[in-house]
């Protein structure tokens, strides 16, 4: 039972939240960094007593495999080094960086373990202190995290309040909205419209968006299906970074019949390790209208080939119809066949602006097509298709600048000369440099295409 | 599901596929089932039309043959999803001889006109017949029109005349206190002339052409609601005379809403029925049943028991129907399965799951249809949920509904 926290309490930790806010503002950047970095230690440590809650916690609330748990809370502890966190701030928050926002109310989704804790830490990095709104469905985490902050540095707990309350709840929503300067809305869009419509002073829309893979012919291989059916089973597909699209440069019609049979059998295997969480009757039923028409179409005659088991809860839907009827989710993706990757972007031409990450498996010199495909559908993100769901804290999420987002708008803009600054704010995809600079390097690169069985 | 809220006789399994019959003989069958419904021939004749349909119905028998299941019971007829009407004219090659054919189409706009559900129905007769029959069996009173139909209760039937479409067994039934079915329509819903491709307004004009004794025309135009002029005719209603207002529920939320702008109530004359289609498609907010049967009570002087609400879909020829807020009942040639949409099976009584049908008088097209709405098997009937939403419920990977 979530406890909701009554709009008087909440009132009263709002006031305090002002103090500290100056306090943590205080803290100079590098003892910020150093102390994430102490907590992302912590968690990432054997035995960790945070770790071992959240796995226990968010195996009950999300329904999701402690695998998919242990992955996500992995990645994103990794992700959180003083390295990565001072290249960030370095970019973002550097002399000329503007003022801080007063105070950041961040309302989180459920759908992905650990969704919106970047946003949390970068609030904390850039002296903003937070109210964090926990979803209905997993409030643990959330919890945990402020907890293990606030035992690393009581300063920075001052500056946190972790609550929950019902969406939409009057007496909550209008308190923080009066008092936050910025809104971050995670999750669906009837959320997103319902905060909007508080008029809050500045929100950041962090919406429904969905991800895509692109699988060059040479990297068409065992690694690649074994990776992309891993990606989209992880959570479920229920978060942005989960590919929905699967855009293959095809060799010939056998080799992608190939493919897609590689790809069922690894979701099957992943089925005993990692299975799909309990579905909804409305996940169900969708799941079921989208597979049961792919299914009519192809009898019909359909350029579509259907690979679906309900019992091991996914389907592969070779579609060359070019129809783009999206995913049902859970474990559901969408295989479009391509001549060469360059056909890739008239191809997701509809889904420009819905596009958060472009997954790629590719050699190191096609790398230049795919960024061309990430940058014509508006991704925010370009990545290795194997680190689809481990965003690093650079992250453009939904567009927005992790720290420098997080700073008063007015301040921030003003001319500084600084070329990088001005194309940080920009729109174009953020590659992830790290992982691809160590993908390109990769045997993957330059692998035997296809050593996965063929169907006869 | 079917035997625990409603009254039959199981068949005997078949054993096999009984051989499909003409055309002409099965909506014979057919049209005589709902005239005189007998549960026991419900098994047999839907898996004569069920043969029929392999044989003449091309897309459904390349859809049997893809599920490989041949059934030897009704609720083992393989159902075709809703959608397919969406991608294929699913319609028996032949028709019965000389029979007037129609194609419906669903109202759906957000997918665009091509997207549409497309019915096709190659004899129109037997839509008629199921449509009248059910409607008049709805308003009987309560716990009469909704079963089968029993001798006792047959006994009691009044003596006004039959309707043409052969249902007289019921249409001569008394409803709202013991008022004839005839009496004069107020009607807020599409017309055949309004709606030519309305299978709701293809219904409503029999309706008006077999109860209606004062022929008003329909406040609901083609593309708009005359409200002021709906309110004006309630309220000069003769007291006297007890009406039926048929409308759309979204055309009774907005003529509630506008009474309550406008300080304006009505009050229909007693023994008065009201009855309403279509939920909440189309008003601003998504109303349970209960206060939508407040706002009646509150601006029309409609008590629940005198709220009937129909449920149909294009794709199907027979509707179900609920009184107050009771739960929707079949007439006797429309069966009714909740099931798992990942499983397929049965839901027990009381789980959720999507209503498939098994409707007799969609003898020309598919006689089973797997939908996506949403409801449960209750004691006495099946409770709507409404329709599975498409979207996930914890999440913000975009879902393309």
């Amino acid at each position: 039972m979530t406890t909701v926290i009554d709009p008087a309490a909440l009132r009263a930790r709002l006031d305090r939240l002002g103090e500290g806010g100056e306090t943590l503002r205080r803290i100079p950047l590098e003892e910020r960094i150093a102390i994430i970095d102490r907590v992302a230690a912590q968690w990432r440590e054997p035995g960790s007593p945070w770790r071992r809650q959240a796995l226990a916690a968010l195996s009950r609330t999300t329904g999701h495999a402690a695998a998919a748990i242990e992955y996500a809370l992995d990645h994103l502890w990794a992700a959180l080094t003083t390295p990565e966190l001072t290249a960030v701030a370095s970019r973002e928050l550097g002399p000329e960086a503007g003022a801080p926002e007063r105070l950041a109310f961040h309302s989180l989704a459920g759908n992905v373990p650990g969704a919106g804790a970047f946003g949390v830490i970068a609030a904390l990095l850039a002296g903003v202190p937070s109210v964090v709104k926990t979803a209905r469905h997993e409030p643990e985490l959330p919890a945990l995290v402020a907890t293990s902050i606030a035992a690393a540095d009581p300063r920075f707990g001052a500056a946190l309040v972790v609550a929950h309350w019902p969406g939409g709840s009057e007496a909550h929503e209008a308190l923080v909205v009066e008092r936050s300067s910025v809104v971050l809305a995670y999750g669906r869009a009837a959320t997103l419209e319902r905060l909007a419509a508080r008029a809050p002073r500045r929100l950041l829309r962090f919406g429904p968006r969905l991800s895509v893979a692109l699988v060059a012919r040479e990297a068409a291989d065992a690694a690649t299906v074994a990776a992309a059916a891993q990606q989209a089973a992880l959570f479920d597909q229920h978060g942005c970074l989960s590919p929905q699209y699967l855009v293959l440069e095809e060799t010939d019609a056998d080799a992608t019949a190939a493919f897609v049979d590689a790809l069922a059998a690894s979701f099957r295997r992943l089925a005993q390790t990692m299975p799909r969480a309990p579905l909804t009757l409305d996940e169900a039923a969708h799941v079921w209208r989208f597979v049961e028409r792919a299914r009519w179409r192809a009898q019909e005659g359909a350029a579509i080939r259907v690979v679906a088991d309900g019992d091991a809860g996914f389907g592969v839907i070779c579609d060359r119809t070019r129809a783009l009827d999206g995913s049902p989710l859970q474990r559901h993706l969408v295989l479009l066949p391509v001549d060469t990757l360059a056909d890739t972007s008239t191809l997701l031409a509809p889904l420009v602006g819905s596009v958060e990450a472009v997954g790629v498996a590719a050699p190191a010199a096609r790398w230049p097509d795919a960024a061309a495909v990430a940058a014509s559908c508006g991704a925010h993100r370009l990545c290795p298709l194997e680190r689809m769901q481990a965003p690093p804290f650079a992250w453009r999420q939904s567009g927005h600048a992790r720290l420098a987002s997080l700073l008063v708008p007015e301040s921030r803009d003003r001319p500084t000369g600084d070329a990088p600054r001005a194309a940080l704010l920009g729109h174009g995809p953020v590659w992830d440099e790290s992982a691809v600079v160590a993908h390109a390097g990769a045997p993957s690169g330059s692998r035997s295409p296809a050593p996965y069985p063929r169907s006869a | 599901m079917y035997a625990r809220t409603a009254e039959f006789e199981d068949a005997t399994h078949a054993g096999v596929a009984p051989p499909a019959l003409t055309p002409q003989v099965i909506a014979s069958r057919v049209l005589q089932f709902i005239a005189a419904p007998a549960a026991s021939e419900f098994d047999a004749l839907a898996l004569a039309i069920y043969a029929h349909q392999y044989q003449t119905n091309a897309p459904y028998r390349r859809f049997v043959d893809r599920v490989a299941v041949t059934p030897h019971h009704w609720t083992e007829i393989p159902a075709v999803p809703a959608s397919a009407f969406r991608d294929s004219a699913l319609v028996c090659a032949l028709g019965a001889r000389g029979a007037e054919a129609r194609v419906y189409e669903s109202s759906g706009t957000t997918e665009g006109p091509e997207r549409r559900a497309r019915h096709h129905v190659p004899d129109v007769a037997v839509y008629r017949a199921a449509a009248v029959a059910g409607f008049a069996r709805a308003l009987a009173p309560l716990g009469d029109g909704a079963t089968a139909l029993r001798p006792a209760r047959a006994d009691a039937a009044t003596t006004a005349r039959p309707t043409s479409c052969g249902d007289g067994a019921v249409a001569t039934r008394s409803f709202a206190g013991g008022s004839s079915l005839h009496r004069p329509f107020v009607v807020a819903a599409p017309e055949r002339h309004s709606h030519p491709a309305s299978s709701l307004g293809e219904m409503m004009t029999w309706l008006r052409e077999a109860y209606d004794t004062d022929g008003a025309p329909s406040f609901l135009r083609t593309d708009t609601l005359d409200l002021s002029g709906l309110g004006d005719a309630l309220d000069s209603l003769d007291p006297a005379r007890p009406i039926a207002l048929l409308a759309v529920t979204s055309a009774l939320l907005r003529l509630v809403d506008h009474g309550r702008q406008s300080g304006r109530r009505w009050q229909l004359p007693p023994r008065s029925v009201v009855v309403d289609t279509g939920g909440c498609k189309g008003y601003a907010d998504d109303l349970a049943r209960p206060a939508i049967l407040d706002r009646y009570a509150e601006r029309l002087g409609a008590a629940p028991d005198d709220v009937v609400n129909e449920y149909g879909m294009t794709e199907l020829s027979s509707q179900l129907y609920a009184r107050g807020a009771g739960p929707h009942r079949s007439p006797p040639w429309l069966r009714t399965l909740v099931c798992d949409p990942a499983s397929g099976c049965e839901q027990p009584l009381g789980e959720p799951g999507l209503l498939r049908h098994v409707d007799l008088a969609n003898v020309g097209s598919v006689v089973a249809v797997q939908t996506d709405d949403v409801g449960r098997a209750v004691d006495g009937g099946i409770e709507l949920l409404g329709r599975a939403a498409g979207a996930v419920t914890r999440g913000c990977s975009l879902l393309v509904p």
